[in-house]
């Protein structure tokens, strides 16, 4: 090898060997391990020999005792090497298997036809006992300080580190586990770290897992507290350059979002791996402006961040006792709205308590209400006709851990950004013509919450009540007054409901007293109503309480000419139905 | 086992409609922007469409199924109003031919808006719609539901009179209201009657499919009334024959998820639920 020679980068590929490893891929029949090793070797095959890029491979577990350790992994030919170039990488596989590639066409029935190729294999599947990832971590910075030098190469941009786990670092670990890496620097720049966790498998095999992926987030606020948090903690913001190339593979990719993925499925990493692809396109341009935008963060990268340990104590934004009385305060994001608008506040409050289990196969009251939520947000996200702004606020019995953080108000405009994910959905919609299409949809999440117990309204509608005072002082010329609605099941105590509505009465800084709306899936069968006006309709007396509470429904004297059921003594009450006039027209 | 004649010219089928005409037909339907009325019409008149499509051969149309679809309503004075709605000439007999439907048919242009989510631009797209039920029907009146299912059973009763129809799969009747009967009787004693008659190959059966004008949550196919609402729902329930096995299976391969024991009932439908229940309650093949 050449004592002196200078390559413009590396990428290292730091794979977790646990036990774990072995468990069933989350949307798949092979193990996680398996499906690693195929798509890291589907990605060495890929890299253009041509590339000036060595490449390393760090395995992690605890393969001689039951002490977790680390260790690079080529094997073969290559056994006991560091960094291989891909030139030397691609004449010395371990072996090479015939595979059968699947592809569109015509087949036999129930099978997608097949061709043959040659699969060269330089990783094997590993799953051993435990694994550290801070041990993964010594040594990757050890390889980049001492063994890039000690084989010879000379490092002319900043590496790429593609980090694969399924293992959750212990709590407030990962920051520490990757720092050390995180502080190099190739000439003035850090490593580009992106992280890749494996989803769990769902513990019924035929059925795909049900936990949400989060595929590189942009605003820490909105990721469930604990492991995925502290992975966004420890990522850097994505390069423009990645961003794009991630678009272009139709991944939806915020601005300033991270590269991590949490919870991620077969399909969710070889996607991710194909970044590695892009940083070895990028070196292989002779363009070193474009060269540079891989090794030069500063230029058209975001410098790479690391935001500080975010601890329970350390949630300034919330109110001291918010975490104690089991409240938990969303927001979607800052506020940025133009005072001049004048736009309507519009705050929705979740019960997310429920009593009874949901029969198998069917969701429980919370996950139904959960789901309209949802709904309605996408709908706030995607009007146009009024500018409104939207905070959102959830209780529940033993604390808050809601998927959003924070206590602004943020403007309907921007409230996509602030999702979790998006999804695509089937929908069947009329034709027009007595048929239906089916038609993919866009589905925003920003709600993924657990239940909970039963717990008061109260601290949440004096949470409302600051969080809307707050709104009217800091924009003094807005007037309107806001729309509350309250997500339950209608089970709440008569006196906390009193409670409930008197702070929201006594006064938050608008002209007139904020409108209260209820929407209400019951956990039992219950008759639907929509928009009731009169109390002979109720049977339930919870509902019928809550009912009496609820504010008039905004222009209900234009909609009942478009709506029978809609009178003029209608309030702004739906029971097991859809809440389809939140908003005054514009 | 009932319900395993395959549906042929041999062993023709009957399918008969009763459709509630009364005033509040002419209210939105599912809190959408078109008349309950209108989606309705359409919506059989597209199934007309697919029943003929599904029936036409290399040879033309296979005639095995007798259709009807028979309205009901009251006059002013309350008096029933029950007869066909097929426009002209179909609508001078409570049932015809699956081939006299195909023979005559009207195309009226229909310009349907279709929103883009790509371009997030509205096309519009003007095509010719068969029509058999006329958009100018009448919808005024009561729901006098127990003579609406006293004719049915006239009419069936009177096609199972003959020798050709005896090993038939049985008739299907499919009820839409939007309301509850406003001819002072129970329904239930007349819906049970009509089930009561059959073929070799198994009973009548009736689905019953309920209207929502108002955004309420739908019901298809349950297989308990513990879950049903409301004591109307509770009465199209019991109204309701269970799904035979061939329709519960392709109800199933099409990913609804049906409990054993599942009826041929629809609740607050609205049109996507309306559309889906008249497709798979008639899914003979």
């Amino acid at each position: 090898m050449n004592a002196n020679l200078t390559i413009r980068g590396a990428i290292l590929l730091l794979i977790e060997e646990s036990a774990a490893m072995g468990a069933r891929a989350a949307d798949g029949e092979k193990s996680w391990s398996a499906n690693v090793a195929t798509a890291v070797n589907a990605l060495l095959a890929q890299l253009d020999e041509a590339a000036s890029l060595a490449v390393g491979l760090i395995g992690y577990g605890a393969h001689k005792s039951d002490k977790p350790d680390a260790a690079h992994r080529w094997e073969g030919n290559l056994q006991g090497r560091r960094w291989v170039t891909v030139d030397a990488l691609k004449q010395s596989p371990l072996r090479v298997e015939t595979r059968i590639r699947k592809s569109s066409g015509m087949a036999g029935a129930g099978q997608l036809p097949g061709e043959s190729v040659q699969f060269p294999i330089w990783y094997d599947p590993k799953s051993v006992n435990a694994s550290s990832m801070e041990t993964a971590f010594e040594l990757a910075t050890r390889a980049f300080i001492s063994d890039l030098a000690a084989d010879g190469f000379c490092l002319e941009f900043a590496p790429l580190v593609l980090h694969l786990f399924i293992t959750d670092p212990p709590a407030h670990s990962a920051l520490a586990a990757v720092s050390g890496l995180q502080r190099l620097q190739f000439d003035g720049h850090g490593p580009l770290l992106f992280h890749f966790h494996l989803a769990k498998p769902s513990p019924v095999p035929s059925k795909p897992t049900s936990v949400p992926l989060i595929a590189y987030p942009s605003n820490r606020a909105y990721l469930p507290r604990g492991a995925a948090a502290e992975l966004f903690d420890a990522s850097i913001r994505l390069p423009q350059t990645y961003a794009k190339a991630l678009r272009e593979a139709k991944v939806n990719v915020n601005k300033d979002a991270r590269g991590m993925v949490y919870n991620g499925r077969t399909v969710d990493l070889i996607r991710f791996l194909s970044l590695g692809k892009t940083y070895a396109q990028t070196l292989h341009g002779n363009d070193r402006d474009t060269v540079n935008t891989v090794g030069s963060p500063a230029k058209t990268l975001a410098e790479p961040t690391v935001s500080p340990v975010i601890t329970p104590d350390s949630t300034s934004t919330l109110p001291e006792n918010a975490l104690n009385e089991g409240v938990s305060i969303h927001s979607v994001g800052k506020s940025l709205v133009d005072n001049a608008d004048n736009p309507l506040p519009v705050l929705l409050v979740f019960d997310r308590s429920t009593e009874t289990s949901a029969p198998s196969g069917t969701k429980s009251v919370w996950e139904r209400l959960q789901d309209r939520g949802n709904i309605l947000l996408g709908q706030l996200a995607a009007q146009r006709d009024i500018p409104i702004v939207v905070s959102v606020l959830s209780y529940g019995a033993g604390g808050g851990d809601g998927a959003l953080l924070g206590n602004r108000f943020i403007p309907s405009v921007q409230l996509e950004a602030a999702a979790i994910r998006i999804e695509t959905v089937e929908e069947q919609v009329s034709n027009g013509m007595g048929g239906l299409l089916t038609v993919s949809k866009r589905k925003p999440v920003f709600l993924e919450i657990g239940s909970t117990e039963s717990a008061s309204p109260v601290p949440a509608f004096r949470n409302a009540t600051r969080l809307l005072k707050e709104w009217y002082e800091t924009h003094p010329s807005s007037r309107r007054p806001p729309i509350v609605l309250h997500f339950t099941r209608g089970k709440l105590n008569g006196s906390d409901v009193d409670q409930s509505v008197a702070l929201l009465a006594d006064g938050v800084g608008a002209n007139e007293s904020p409108l209260l709306y209820h929407m209400i899936l019951t956990e039992s069968p219950a008759k639907s109503l929509a928009y009731p006006g009169a109390a002979a309709q109720f049977d339930d007396p919870s509902l019928l309480k809550l009912w009496e509470v609820s504010s008039p429904l905004l222009e209900r004297g234009v909609l009942m000419e478009k709506r029978p059921y809609i009178t003029d003594t209608s309030r702004g009450f739906v029971v097991n139905g859809k809440f389809e006039f939140l908003l005054p027209s514009a | 086992m009932p319900y395993l004649r395959e549906v042929s010219r041999e062993h023709r089928t009957c399918v008969l409609f009763l459709v509630d005409q009364s005033l509040s037909m002419t209210d939105f339907l599912g809190g959408m922007s078109k008349r309950k009325c209108d989606e309705l019409t359409a919506a059989i008149n597209a199934w007309l469409s697919n029943m003929i499509i599904k029936a036409t051969g290399p040879q033309g149309v296979k005639d095995w199924m007798d259709i009807g679809v028979i309205g009901y309503r009251t006059d002013q004075e309350e008096s029933p109003i029950i007869g066909p709605i097929f426009k002209q000439p179909l609508g001078e007999k409570n049932l015809v031919t699956i081939t006299e439907v195909a023979g005559n048919v009207e195309y009226v242009p229909v310009t349907q808006e279709i929103h883009d989510d790509n371009t997030g631009q509205n096309i519009e797209n003007t095509v010719q719609m068969p029509v058999w039920i006329d958009s100018k029907t009448v919808f005024q009146g009561g729901t006098p539901m127990c003579h609406a299912l006293l004719k049915a059973h006239e009419i069936i009763q009177a096609w199972l009179a003959d020798a050709e129809h005896q090993d038939s799969f049985p008739p299907i009747v499919v009820h839409i209201t939007d309301g509850q009967t406003s001819d002072g009787g129970d329904p239930v004693p007349y819906a049970e009657s009509l089930r009561g008659l059959a073929t070799t190959d198994g009973n009548v059966l009736l689905f019953n499919c309920h209207l929502s004008e108002t955004p309420a949550d739908s019901f298809m196919f349950p297989s308990s009334d513990e879950i049903l609402p409301d004591k109307f729902a509770r009465l199209l329930f019991k109204m309701s024959s269970e799904l035979p096995e061939s329709i519960y299976q392709r109800a199933v391969a099409a990913g609804l998820s049906l409990q054993p024991g599942a009826r041929g009932m629809a609740f607050n439908a609205d049109l996507v639920c309306l559309i889906n229940f008249l497709d798979l309650g008639t899914r003979l093949r």
